[in-house]
């Protein structure tokens, strides 16, 4: 039965011979180590920032080192930090079983020559092999630097946006395509960020839940419970100190199972559910009045033109940011039409006995023309939406809605969670508009529990105000630079259409971002622009195919970087993607990847990176934090195959890129220095040790850093990397001092073209002007319809075998990336049935005569897209809903743990784009199932 | 309440359980028979050896149960002994072995009053080993099934049953007057314990209709196996009843009543499996799974 | 001199499940055993009442009780199992035969086997650092060595919905104390008569 070793062996033959021996057992014996030496070295804790989620959380590693020899037992959150308090959740727990999974590359392969992409025929080699292939291919093609697309994936997108943007800068490419931005947050967050300014991309906005004593949820379960740990910890001492939780979700999510009330509403009906809030809050005056007057810009007043509200005074040129000189209010004291500055933080800065009304009185006119103010329009948007016309198509009772509407408006402090990862539906900007304008209304920003600042958005706008105000920023160029190093909606807008798609940006040598070029190919079709699209994937397979050109030459694609992305699932679509990096026009693939990814299937060459415990880092900022604070990373592990860090490879492939001449660090070195403030002379002379391959770039980095943040803190870097390595985080100011201090908008304008909180969106009515009139952009509030499928209008009730269609997150995944972790697969098979198959109401399981884990074909009813899966029965789900999770589905054979389990999504989500975003529109549509 | 079937025990203990119950029987009966009905020393010397024997085997069982066999040794280590039922059931099975084997040597010698007084520890050790299958199992108190005193008491009765066989079975195949005395007064014996184990799972299946969530689940699952209804009470129990019964009022009739034995040493096994096989643990709500 | 015992807020678990994840990585627990679920020392399991749209979901923390009157520490026929002074209900591997009585004996499902396959995966993914080398019954130790450094077990410390408190319950001002003595927090099973120090407030 129990085969013996030869170690037991010896142990049991010396426990008889040894005799009565054994009967004496040390007290401690065999309590944990028992007869065993423990392994050489000794226990070290080095600080390091957790790599697994946005979240970002600070942690420490409990490493034995033995002189070089560096291994990682235990990672454990910081106790010293504010941000995730000490507690890092399973991903966090699991990472050392990341940095030893046994199916991690360790050496770069090259793809057997004959093979295709996509049969994983790879043969090991040397960085020099790869590179010179890379170096080879670049030369044969003569791949141009717009030519290069960079799929910037998660690691990219959370820790390494520095060094991306340092390479394309070296090499002059616009072609970066962020994965996050467009698929995993921007999409659906459009509408909170164009109203407070600040990028609630994930967790750049945290809410002050510890204070908060109701909150309102939407979305689906990832950003609280499913799981952002600093969001978490937050929500749990919020729910100890009192805090009433409403959740709206069609499925009974971790997040929803710990709220007071869960609203299972419809999918897809957040919007009208929202508007009948609004006009509850506004019918019962349950608003905050002073500040609505003074830091918004509900105030505004606004004309109607073509179907639109447009501000007085808007800027309207299509060509400019959206700066305008002035806006107009009505004052209730004088009864007249005012002006007001139109870049500020409050309406009364020039004059403070203003008294701007938020219902202008009947029939003002201004010039001849109709006017009234932005509130008065939102009133006439939603005044239609009524508890039941809403509770009609979100399908919920009546008394929901007025009982949300009650709790929000009429106690203190009160906050919209602005979540995180929905379905998306057409609609889904405008719902977020709407949901973000509601917790304007309560009184929800930037105060005790509300949604706060991060200190980052402080001081850059803090800068970005002063440089405003002192008229610096008068010629184009000054202007463009200084918007797109601001932060949030500003930064992001300033990057878009100043750098990006302008077409004019010098680094970039004429040629905007392909998906700038992919607009005019939609023009020709009659379509529009999608205008808020910073870094998407739109156009790309466009851009492969040779469709796309600018400026009447030919635009196209030629060789992909994929860095820790997997498009094949991440950007659904799964064929749509197939055929593109199956395309003979894409001359050269390469793939950065830890795992074996399905991508790196399809890819020429892959590289080995290494983890985050490898690495050292620059000097952070403390990732959402709300209190100011710095970090960097230690290096944990010994060096494990031939791995080189992601970073390492932008200098490799930008050298390769360049030819003889080398990689463009200069470039690199500027924009570095402009985005962070380090000192140029140190950058320039640290980028160019990493570009000569002297130092990984993650090293020059740091050492930069170091440089310039301790001339800044009054010390020597070395004193600076002690206090960093003993400490993990170094805090230099508390939450409630910035509030104090640079309370946004009380004291600063939040990162918005009008400086103000915008229930009226200036740059919405930019779109306007630049892309068309269109609804879905519209820069107050309108109703938008969702229709599932054709035929299926926003009062649909499927019914025999269709379903709508949700998904969402597992607590223990973050989507694909973590799904063949070993320890997170065991946690996640544990509850197989959960995780891996087709949620259902027992109802509709009874009356298709399902049973728990009976095999289903799910089809799209939309793009006709086909799967095969099981089902499991749970009240947990609406009746007319399909639920499932989104961290599955990989089928890479190498994967060892995650192969082959769970759905995939991108076999049923089609590639389609929203019009707003790009993003995809990933939950409308209907399915209908079969048992098989 | 989270009822939830027990699944670390198995084919192993039930069959040590079985052997420990038939081996200690043997024993006493065996020694029982030599003292008080005047057999030949060599019936004592056989049946105390056999007994022992039985009891080997199924130590083997319980060894072979164990993660760590070669550290079975341990078990006579004697912290346990103030709390362990596998503790103190080895200080038991250690005196079966003594006193047995006393016995025996004292038997052969025949050593009148010392074989007595030996014979009578070996036969309470015996006892003791039958008694202590089901204090085994009654230490479980998260199996409600099993944690209550009947079942003790139908080990017992039910080891004695099967020790009944077995002399029975070595009985068999002599003529001479006293075998056939102690083959009836076994055979009557026998009977008696099939009625009274009869009663007692009447008793104990009453018991569990009235009892928590757990016992009636346990129950539920020995109903609805055909190996218990038919398997063993049927042909374990109530048949040799019948035909021991039938056989004691005929002439002649050893080999049906060997028949029955054999039936009573199949069916005492599959009351051991079946009840280990039914143990159903009641954890507080949430607690499984 | 201690009398350590924990308090589950089950109204607080999240169910992340940070604390499997924690423990498993501190104290090398089977987690490969996929098949297998009862591989863990702390688990987190998932509770359905009600019918849709009044159904509940509730994450229910399961960790060994470190009872006072444990009923594996009475089955343990060697002594293996035994209790420190902390009141903390420990295992000697050395002396740990692996009868599996106290599996079966524990009636809150707290034990499982190390087994041979164990050991070998063990070494696997922990190398050199294997913490097991011996086949046994394991169970939580509540971190003790955690403990004597210092910290706090690791599912507590890495607990994100503060759901579990830990602390001596002899020690008025611990919060863990308050919670039980204020009777908000009780154990589960108590007729089973085994005298818990893990409390659950429901």
């Amino acid at each position: 039965m129990i085969s013996l070793n030869r170690r037991s062996f010896l142990k049991i033959s010396s426990l008889v011979g040894g005799g009565l021996m054994f009967f004496r057992p040390t007290a401690k014996a065999g309590l944990y180590t028992p007869n065993v030496k423990k392994p050489k070295g000794s226990i070290k804790y080095y600080p390091n920032v957790c790599s697994f989620c946005s979240t970002a959380c600070d942690i420490v590693v409990r490493t034995r080192v033995n002189g070089d020899f560096k291994k990682p037992q235990k990672i454990d959150g910081n106790e010293k930090s504010t941000l995730n308090r000490g507690k890092i959740c399973a991903r966090g727990q699991a990472g050392i079983r990341t940095v030893y999974n046994p199916d991690r590359i360790t050496h770069p392969l090259i793809r057997v020559e004959g093979s295709k992409r996509g049969e994983w025929k790879f043969k090991k080699a040397t960085w020099d092999e790869a590179l010179d292939y890379i170096t080879k291919k670049i030369q044969e093609n003569k791949i141009q630097p717009h030519e290069l697309a960079v799929f910037a994936g998660q690691r990219a997108c959370a820790y390494e946006k520095l060094g991306a943007f340092a390479f394309l800068t070296s090499i002059g490419s616009p072609n970066m395509i962020g994965s996050p931005m467009q698929n995993c947050v921007m999409a659906e967050h459009a509408g909170a960020d164009v109203t407070v300014g600040t990028m609630i991309t994930h967790d750049e906005l945290l809410v002050d839940m510890d204070n908060t004593k109701v909150l309102l949820v939407m979305g689906s379960n990832a950003a609280i419970a499913g799981i952002s740990t600093s969001r978490a910890v937050r929500f749990s001492k919020g729910k100890l100190n009192g805090m009433k939780v409403i959740a709206l979700d069609p499925r009974l999510s971790e997040t929803a199972a710990k709220a007071d009330k869960w609203i299972p509403l419809k999918p897809g009906t957040d919007l009208p559910f929202m508007m009948a809030l609004l006009r509850l809050l506004i019918k019962n005056g349950w608003y905050e009045d002073e500040f609505l007057r003074r830091h918004t810009t509900a105030p505004f007043l606004v004309i109607d033109n073509n179907g639109t509200p447009e501000a007085l005074g808007q800027n309207i040129d299509p060509h400019q940011f959206p700066f305008t000189k002035n806006y107009y209010v009505y004052d209730e004291i004088s009864e007249q039409i005012v002006e007001v500055p139109g870049f500020t933080n409050d309406n009364l800065k020039e004059n403070p006995k203003l008294r701007p009304a938020l219902f202008a009185p009947k029939g003002l006119t201004y010039q001849g023309q109709q006017v009234q103010t932005s509130f008065d329009y939102l009133l006439n948007a939603v005044d239609m939406a009524t508890p039941a016309w809403a509770a009609k198509i979100c399908d919920i009772p009546a008394k929901d809605i007025e009982e949300t509407a009650h709790l929000l408006g009429t106690i203190r402090p009160a906050a919209v969670h602005p979540g995180w990862l929905d379905g998306r539906y057409i609609s889904v900007v405008q719902a977020r508009k709407a949901a973000a304008i509601i917790n304007a209304m309560v009184g929800g920003v930037d105060s005790e529990g509300g949604w706060l600042f991060s200190p980052e958005d402080r001081e850059g706008m803090e800068k970005f105000s002063e440089a405003y105000e002192s008229g610096k920023l008068n010629n184009p160029q000054a202007m463009m630079m200084a918007t797109a190093m601001a932060p949030g909606l500003l930064g992001l807008i300033g990057k878009l259409e100043g750098m990006m798609y302008s077409g004019k940006f010098p680094l970039f040598r004429g040629y905007p971002h392909f998906s700038r070029a992919y607009f005019d190919y939609r023009k020709q079709k009659g379509e529009k622009g999608i205008p808020f699209s910073l870094f998407t994937n739109a156009g790309f397979q466009e851009a492969v195919e040779g469709k796309l050109s600018w400026n009447g030459k030919p635009y196209q694609i030629k060789f992909a970087y994929i860095y820790s992305t997997n498009p094949l699932k991440d950007y659904f679509g799964y064929k749509t993607w197939v055929k593109s990096f199956t395309n003979p026009n894409l001359k050269l693939v390469v793939v950065d990847e830890i795992l074996p990814s399905d991508i790196a299937a399809f890819a020429d060459v892959i590289l080995p990176d290494k983890t985050y415990l490898e690495k050292y880092s620059g000097i952070w900022a403390d990732g959402p934090n709300t209190d100011l604070a710095i970090r960097t990373r230690f290096p944990s592990v010994s060096q494990i195959g031939d791995t080189k860090g992601g970073d390492e490879v932008f200098c490799m492939l930008s050298n390769a890129m360049a030819g003889k001449r080398g990689g463009d660090y200069g470039s690199a070195s500027m924009i570095v220095s402009q985005f962070t403030g380090w000192d140029m002379g140190e950058t320039m002379k640290e980028l160019s040790a990493a570009w000569k391959g002297k130092k990984p770039l993650y090293k020059a980095f740091r050492d930069t850093a170091l440089f310039s943040v301790s001339k800044k803190l009054n010390m020597t870097p070395k004193q600076l990397e002690g206090i960093l390595e003993k400490k993990g985080v170094l805090f230099l100011k508390k939450k409630e001092e910035l509030m104090k201090e640079a309370g946004m908008p009380y004291k600063l304008p939040v990162p918005t073209f009008s400086g103000r909180v915008e229930i009226y969106s200036t740059i919405f009515s930019h779109f306007n002007y630049e892309y068309g009139v269109d609804p879905n952009w519209n820069p107050i509030l309108t109703y938008i319809p969702v229709e599932y499928r054709s035929g299926a209008k926003e009062e649909f009730k499927p019914t025999g075998n269709e379903f709508f269609f949700a998904f969402g997150k597992v607590p223990e995944e973050t989507y694909l990336t973590t799904a063949d972790n070993p320890l997170l697969n065991s946690l996640v098979t544990r509850h197989k049935n959960e995780n891996y198959g087709f949620w259902i109401n027992p109802k509709s399981a009874a009356r298709l005569g399902l049973k728990e884990r009976d095999n289903i074909e799910v089809e799209n009813t939309v793009s006709g897209q086909k799967i095969k899966s099981f089902v499991h029965i749970t009240e947990f789900v609406r009746e007319d809903t399909l639920y499932t999770m989104s961290d599955f589905g990989l089928d890479n054979k190498k994967l060892t743990y995650a192969s082959g389990k769970g759905v995939d999504l991108g076999r049923i989500i089609p590639f389609r784009l929203s019009p707003v975003t790009a993003g995809a529109l990933s939950c409308q549509f209907t399915v209908k199932i079969r048992k098989i | 309440m989270d009822l939830i079937q027990q699944h670390t025990w198995g084919w192993f203990i039930a069959i040590y359980l079985y052997l420990g119950g038939l081996g200690g029987a043997t024993l006493a009966l065996g020694i029982l028979g030599e003292l008080r009905f005047n057999k030949s020393k060599w019936f004592g010397i056989g049946t105390s050896l056999l007994g022992l024997a039985i009891l080997s085997f199924g130590l083997i069982w319980l060894v072979f149960d164990l993660l760590n066999p070669l550290r079975f040794l341990l078990s006579f280590w004697v912290k346990g002994i103030a709390h362990s039922w596998i503790a103190r059931g080895m200080v038991i099975i250690m005196g079966a072995y003594i006193f047995g084997l006393l016995y025996a040597v004292a038997a052969f010698f025949k050593w009148t009053t010392f074989k007595k007084w030996i014979g009578y520890a070996a036969m309470f050790c015996g006892f003791g080993v039958t008694t202590y299958t089901g204090l085994l199992l009654n230490a479980n108190v998260g199996i409600p099934f099993w944690h209550t005193p009947a079942l003790p008491v139908l080990f017992t009765v039910s080891a004695f049953s099967t020790g009944c066989a077995i002399i029975m079975w070595t009985l068999a195949g002599k003529n001479d007057h006293d075998s056939e005395h102690l083959f009836h007064a076994v055979e009557g014996f026998d009977i008696f314990l099939i009625s009274l184990e009869l009663l007692i799972l009447f008793a104990y299946f009453d018991f569990a209709r009235l009892g928590n969530a757990a016992v009636m689940k346990s129950a539920h699952l020995l109903l609805n196996n055909p190996l218990f209804t038919i398997g063993f009470i049927i042909l374990g129990l109530v048949t040799p009843l019948i035909l021991e019964a039938y056989a004691s009022v005929k002439e002649n009739s050893k080999g049906m009543a060997a028949f029955a034995s054999l039936l009573v040493l199949v069916g005492g096994f599959l009351l051991r499996y079946l009840i280990v096989w039914a143990g159903v643990f009641q954890y507080p709500h949430g607690l499984a799974g | 001199m201690a009398r350590y015992g924990m308090v589950m807020n089950v109204k607080a678990c999240l169910g992340c499940r940070a604390c499997m994840a924690a423990c498993s990585q501190w104290n090398q627990t089977p987690f490969w055993a996929d098949e297998f679920e009862g591989k863990w020392r702390t688990r987190v399991t998932e509770v359905e009442d009600g019918k849709f749209p009044e159904v509940k979901r509730q994450f229910f923390p399961t960790i060994c009780m470190q009872c006072v009157n444990p009923p594996c520490h009475s089955v343990c026929p060697t002594g293996a199992t035994y209790i420190n002074k902390d009141g903390i209900v420990l295992i000697d591997y050395d002396l740990c035969l692996g009868c599996g009585y106290c599996i079966e004996a524990c009636p809150y499902d707290a034990r499982y086997p190390y087994e041979r396959e164990d050991l070998k995966k063990d070494a696997f993914y922990f190398g050199e650092d294997a913490r097991h080398h011996q086949v046994h019954v394991d169970k939580c130790t509540f971190c003790v060595d955690r403990l004597e450094e210092g910290e706090e077990p690791s599912c507590v410390a890495t607990c994100v919905g503060h759901a579990r408190i830990f602390g001596d319950l002899d020690d008025p001002k611990s919060e863990a104390a308050q919670l039980v003595n204020s009777g908000q927090a009780k154990p589960l099973g108590e007729y089973m008569g085994a005298q818990p120090k893990v409390y659950y407030i429901k």
